[in-house]
């Protein structure tokens, strides 16, 4: 009877969370259509639905017309790619957060915390103050992603003691190593007025110009590094209650910890790549996530990626039309409404009320 | 012979283990003592593959854990560690379900684990929130739940009230009646005497003295480990050793 009992209890709690991953996911879509239709171009709502109806595969010919031109590239060139490139970036961003808290057990680390923010900003300030076309039309942001990686590797082989890395060292030399590279990087900026410009833009995080071409290599990347990420729910769980236990039930923590590292770094620095340094959405999603949902990573990885990507569009929307005729770096959106809503949670949190 | 120590050593900073040999008899409840600092701990992570030895080896049915995976060495031995880092917000129950990690057969349910820790009732409870006895029954419970043959357990019984101690030792016997074979880091010497069936005293980081609680828990072999003279209570049940000044 007590089993029945709780089979039950069990049931209605799967069903719960289906509810709310359905309701989270809805909201995404409608997000996602809701953006594209605002901006600083005012475009009539029939003219944006018979430009979408256009793109749709095979019956899209017979579509009505209705727009013009301009307006169909504005929709499908800036619109669309700018809305996706936030979805996807947040969505790394929130992934990321929960991937580093989960291996270092630590709630107050975000994806940054690595180097993966200061090795970014090294590679585009080296890009952009050599005007280097080494990598084409899209130099900054492969360099910035390659440096990326390079300094978290750095990080990660710097913390290595007696076969092992312990988090305690991977976050200190992270954050030492963090502190170096901005130095160098101040002092690249401090030669060099025309660069203090762009890489103020970059610093603040931008969505702003994203193309297609871009967007569809990191879209694959967030997407893959996401879909690895949720494979290894179990053993970041498991990391979650300290090495010793983790191991002492079977998991290979070194190995985890490395390649939980390697996947969200190649998310989170592709992501970086073309929006530059959004803060806050790394550090506070996972926690709204694992307030809604629980703290397993079962449930925690995919829905802190949605969440973090509503979370992303709607702080772009914000920036798109707060100011009349003015894009905002959707970087001061997310520290503006990032930080209250983080201390809210806190404040939840310490009231004993982080259960689901 | 379930667990096997031969010739180990390990060292790790200024401390280090030395000519480590130990067997733990199957179905035995072995108990490593000594005072704090003697390698206690240390011992019990080598025994289950946490730290590797500098030399010699760990052997569990023959096989040196260093060739073994870790899910493979986590199907025979169970641990019950003491540096536990409270995960976000999980339930009692999904802290138990995680020692399923590496299971091939559910011939245990989370549940019936806890049932047998006498501690059903938490399972929906925030682990977080729970009391430091209710924890360290929900971990005990988690490694009923592993299902393996040889439990270690690193001061099962400490910072715990009457109670939850009583009711620790039980579970404790009552696996080792299921046939289970148990080791347990203990510092207090009468819970070696009461609990044990075989003792393992370091000191230093060397074994003063290792075999049957007879013959290892003689005031000569406690005053060596423990650098202090001890006298025996007659007629005190468990707690037949006090220290002979008081």
């Amino acid at each position: 009877m007590v089993d029945a009992e709780i089979t039950e209890k069990g049931h209605r709690r799967i069903s719960l969370f289906f509810t709310k991953a359905v309701i989270l996911a809805a909201f995404l879509a409608i997000s996602i259509i809701y953006s594209t239709f605002i901006g600083s171009v005012n475009i009539p709502v029939s003219s944006i639905t018979a430009i979408y109806l256009r793109q749709l595969p095979f019956i899209g010919g017979y579509a009505a017309s209705g727009y013009t031109a301009t307006q169909y590239e504005i929709i499908v060139l800036v619109r669309e790619p700018e809305v996706i490139g936030a979805v996807m970036v947040g969505a790394a961003l929130a992934l990321g957060g929960t991937s580093v808290q989960s291996v270092f057990r630590n709630p107050i680390t975000e994806p940054y915390i690595i180097g993966i923010s200061s090795g970014a900003t090294l590679g585009a300030v080296i890009a952009l103050s050599t005007n280097t076309s080494i990598f084409g039309a899209y130099s900054v942001q492969i360099l910035a992603f390659i440096t990326s990686l390079a300094v978290v590797l750095g990080v990660y082989f710097l913390s290595f003691r007696t076969g092992r890395v312990p988090p305690i060292y991977l976050l200190l030399t992270g954050i030492a190593i963090s502190l170096f590279i901005s130095a160098i990087v101040g002092l690249i900026l401090f030669s060099n007025l025309r660069l203090q410009n762009e890489t103020f833009a970059w610093l603040l995080g931008s969505l702003s110009g994203i193309t297609w071409q871009e967007l569809g290599l990191v879209s694959l990347l967030v997407i893959l590094s996401g879909f690895i990420l949720s494979t290894l729910w179990r053993e970041l769980d498991a990391l979650q209650m300290g090495e010793p236990h983790a191991r002492s039930i079977g998991v290979n923590v070194e190995r985890t910890k490395l390649l939980a590292l390697i996947i969200t770094t190649v998310g989170v620095s592709a992501a970086v790549s073309i929006s530059g340094l959004i803060g806050f959405v790394g550090l506070v999603i996972p926690h709204l996530g694992r307030m809604l949902f629980g703290g397993s990573n079962r449930k925690v990885i995919p829905m802190s990626a949605i969440l973090g990507g509503i979370f992303l569009l709607l702080s772009d929307d914000l920036a798109r039309t707060m100011v009349h005729n003015e894009v905002l770096p959707v970087g001061i959106i997310t520290g503006l409404i990032g930080v209250p809503f983080f201390m809210y949670m806190l404040s939840r949190i310490s009231r004993g009320s982080y259960v689901s | 012979m379930s667990l096997e120590v031969k010739r180990l050593e390990f060292s790790r900073g200024t401390f280090s283990l030395k000519g480590i040999d130990i067997t733990v008899p199957d179905g035995s409840i072995l108990g490593i003592g000594g005072q704090n600092g003697s390698g206690k701990s240390t011992l019990m992570k080598l025994l289950y593959g946490f730290y590797r030895p500098d030399v010699g080896n760990v052997y569990h049915n023959g096989i040196s854990l260093s060739e073994l995976h870790p899910r493979d060495i986590s199907r025979k031995i169970a641990v019950v560690s003491q540096e536990i880092s409270e995960p976000f917000n999980f339930t009692a129950l999904e802290v138990v379900r995680l020692s399923g990690y590496s299971k091939e057969n559910e011939s245990i349910s989370p549940h019936e684990a806890m049932e047998t820790c006498g501690i059903s009732h938490l399972a929906n409870r925030n682990f977080s929130e729970l009391s430091g006895g209710e924890k360290r029954l929900v971990l005990i419970a988690a490694a009923v739940y592993q299902d393996a043959s040889t439990i270690l357990m690193d001061e099962p019984t400490a910072f715990l009230d009457v109670d939850k101690e009583q009711k620790v030792k039980k579970i404790i016997q009552d696996l080792n009646g299921l046939g289970r074979t148990l080791v347990l880091v203990l510092h207090d010497i009468n819970l070696l005497n009461s609990l044990c069936t075989h003792v393992v005293l370091l000191r230093d980081g060397a074994i003063i003295a290792s075999g049957e609680k007879e013959e290892v828990l003689s005031l000569e072999n406690l005053e060596k480990a423990y650098t202090l003279k001890f006298r025996i209570l007659e007629d005190a049940g468990p707690y037949k050793f006090a220290p002979a000044e008081i």
